[in-house]
């Protein structure tokens, strides 16, 4: 499902990290690591950004009703179209 | 199949799930036993075990800590694969497309030919007895498909399971609804929905954890499910079986969630938070003591002890030694019941406030920047703020945390800097007399001293910066009854494991004072004391029992005509000083004894170097 879909968006795809609170989009790839899946980080799922924390802090997005805190090193492996 | 050994063996019975589902509470429940609860992942590190009767039948019941799929990510996870394969982690293969699917790697371990044997020689003997009889898994109803994956992954296993559906209100609220029996009947596995903090549905959890135990054709309750482990197939199950209704969700609910976790109001507000907290803890202890414990225990505990010690015991050593200066039944009951205990209760009654409501992992992402500076992700919080009740149990919780280096840098700050709760009290009465200023003063002195350590730890410690990925739990208002009870637990461990040390170590005191040997050592001491720290020759007692407890660094200087400058110097190097010897040992089992010994070391020589500064730089200034 997920990775074929995601290919189409593939071209206008951004990192999660460039965007900015309120902005929600869909994920299309995301690196690897065993904690992405479970916590509902998978291509084809549709997010919502909370927005930066400062000091170089955590993104904070919104996956289903879940909220996850991402390092912003993380966040730049995530790719996304809006 | 092999029911007859079945029938013979103590069954073990496995308690997982993911992070934060309740799999504790249950456990406490089941047992009777009290492991430590709070909302947000990573709470148990490790695995706790209690026996069970549960109608005649002896379980060894496992709550292992959570897990978000059989590939771990820190120690913590570590143990709980550890637990159901029988080996400390297994290979993830992220090349797979599904992320990191073990290949099954447990079904090797469990399975009973004999060809994987080569392969698994390390570790298949014995695995074999420790294969657990059941699983009962704890899944999250309000956060469904997060939790199906190990839960199909687990079901690959031979090994019969029970699904417990917890926390079915929050689902209900959030909007969902779970068909149960579909789940039942896609997963061939009984499931029962419980609400495990007000214990709704544990009794047939019982029942059916023996039934299952009991059942004669264990079939029905074998993980025969045919589904593999893949998220494509989480997805489909989860379609099936989850409706979505009209969320009845708390709009206000989610409004001040988002005020407490933007840096605008979020970060305002953590001081705020934290502000009220600290006034709480000394508010109320205060309070606690000056109305409550002091007048109970000078007036009405203490005295009728000293009349029935002086009718007994003629005047002399061995009465001192009871009731004199460091007389073991006067400041030997004062000390841990009116000076420390108050804070123990308040203390713990404002950090189980932060722990049930979810705030913790929201103020760890607030400071996660922060916090990296020294080399530590935004939920190094948990275990610091930990530490300011006791470090042991802080040094535990740098389980899960995901670097050694991480570990190390919680756990070197945590020995120097952060005084423990009974260590603060004494603090509070030593200094908040003479000025409430100095007092919060010395607060401020270990948080300088703590990031200053952290950036010089971060500097030359090796080890990848942290990298975070942490589910920020619901936000909930903290149940009466349930901090009620932990703060009763506190108590009781308070006396078994504080107050009655601090007796025992008074009257180590009282003997070495009554019989000279503490002015030997005073005198032994004098040029390090009096020459470079600038305090009464007195004042070397302190240093003697601050070995055995971090309180006692601060509390013989109670008595002592300290000037301010004096107090400062003695509260700095309590401060710094051994971090008791019961932390210097946990620091020894969960690192190595070198490493114990190097902070051993460290935190001694630092809290004489900076006593000896701050004593003359105070001279200098006043």
């Amino acid at each position: 499902m997920s990775n074929a879909a995601g290919c189409e968006y593939l071209q206008e795809a951004f990192s999660l990290n460039q965007l900015s609170r309120g902005s929600k989009g869909v994920i299309v790839s995301v690196p690897e690591n065993p904690l992405m899946f479970p916590l509902g980080l998978r291509p084809g799922k549709e997010f919502q950004c909370l927005g930066h924390q400062l000091f170089g802090g955590p993104l904070l997005v919104k996956v289903g009703d879940r909220q996850i805190a991402l390092s912003r090193a993380i966040a730049d492996k995530i790719k996304v179209a809006l | 199949m092999r029911s007859e050994l079945v029938n013979e063996m103590k069954h073990t019975v496995l308690l997982m799930g993911t992070p934060n589902v309740g799999k504790s509470v249950i456990f406490n429940y089941l047992t009777g036993l009290n492991v430590r609860v709070a909302n947000y992942t990573g709470t148990t590190v490790d695995y706790a075990r209690g026996m069970v009767n549960l109608n005649g039948r002896i379980i060894d019941l496992i709550d292992v800590p959570g897990t978000y799929s059989l590939c771990a990510t820190c120690e913590a996870e570590e143990v709980a694969v550890e637990m159901v394969c029988g080996r400390r982690s297994v290979d993830c293969n992220y090349a797979s497309s599904s992320c990191c699917a073990p290949p099954s790697p447990a079904k090797k371990i469990f399975s009973q030919g004999k060809e994987n044997l080569a392969e698994q020689s390390s570790v298949t003997a014995g695995s074999e007895e420790n294969k657990p009889s059941l699983i009962v898994y704890v899944l999250d109803a309000g956060n469904f498909e997060g939790g199906l994956y190990l839960l199909l992954q687990l079901l690959e296993l031979d090994v019969p399971l029970v699904v417990a559906l917890n926390r079915g209100d929050l689902a209900r609220k959030k909007g969902y609804l779970i068909d149960i029996n579909a789940l039942a009947s896609a997963l061939q596995v009984p499931v029962i929905p419980t609400i495990a903090v007000t214990g709704e549905g544990l009794k047939e959890l019982e029942t059916e954890i023996t039934e299952a135990l009991n059942n004669q054709a264990p079939n029905k309750y074998r993980a025969n499910s045919n589904l593999k482990a893949t998220w494509d197939n989480v997805e489909n199950l989860s379609g099936q079986v989850l409706r979505r209704t009209d969320s009845t969700g708390n709009t206000r609910k989610e409004t001040w969630d988002q005020r407490l976790t933007s840096p605008w109001p979020g970060l305002p507000l953590a001081i705020l938070i934290l502000a009220v907290v600290f006034a709480g803890v000394v508010g109320i202890g205060m309070g606690l003591r000056q109305f409550i414990l002091l007048p109970l225990f000078r007036d009405l505990i203490i005295p009728p002890i000293i009349n029935l010690v002086s009718m007994l015991i003629p005047a002399g050593v061995i009465q001192n030694i009871f009731i004199g200066e460091y007389g073991f039944l006067v400041k030997g009951l004062e000390w841990p019941f009116t000076l420390v205990l108050p804070y123990v209760l308040s203390f713990y009654a404002m950090l189980s406030l932060l722990e049930d409501s979810g705030y913790l992992p929201r103020l760890a992402i607030l400071l996660d920047g922060l916090l990296n500076r020294i080399g530590l992700p935004g939920s190094g919080v948990i275990p610091l703020m930990l530490g300011y009740g006791c470090g042991i149990p802080a040094i535990m919780a740098t389980r899960a945390l995901g670097s050694h280096k991480q570990k190390v840098i919680v756990t070197i700050l945590v020995c120097l800097a952060i005084p423990c709760i009974s260590q603060t009290g004494a603090f509070i009465s030593l200094l908040a007399a003479r000025s409430a200023l100095v007092m919060i003063a010395i607060f401020l002195f270990g948080l300088l001293v703590m990031i200053v350590a952290g950036l010089i730890l971060n500097r030359y410690l090796k080890g990848a910066p942290p990298d975070l990925i942490t589910e920020i739990p619901d936000l909930l208002l903290p149940r009466f009854g349930v901090a009620l009870k932990k703060l009763w637990l506190r108590l009781k461990l308070y006396i078994t494991d504080g107050a009655l040390p601090m007796i025992g170590a008074v009257g180590l005191a009282a003997v070495l004072y009554e019989s000279g040997l503490m002015a030997l050592w005073g005198r032994a001491l004098s040029p390090l004391v009096t020459g470079w720290l600038q305090l009464p020759e007195a004042a070397a007692v302190p240093l003697a029992l601050g070995i055995l407890r971090r309180e006692l660094t601060v509390l013989p200087l109670l008595d002592m005509e300290l000037t301010t400058i004096q107090l400062f110097t003695g509260a700095v190097v309590g401060l710094f000083y051994v971090p008791c010897i019961a932390i210097v040992a946990t620091v020894a089992r969960e690192f190595k004894l070198s490493t114990a010994l190097y902070i051993l070391f460290l935190t001694t020589f630092l809290a004489f170097l900076t006593g000896g500064l701050v004593s003359r730089l105070g001279s200098l200034v006043f």
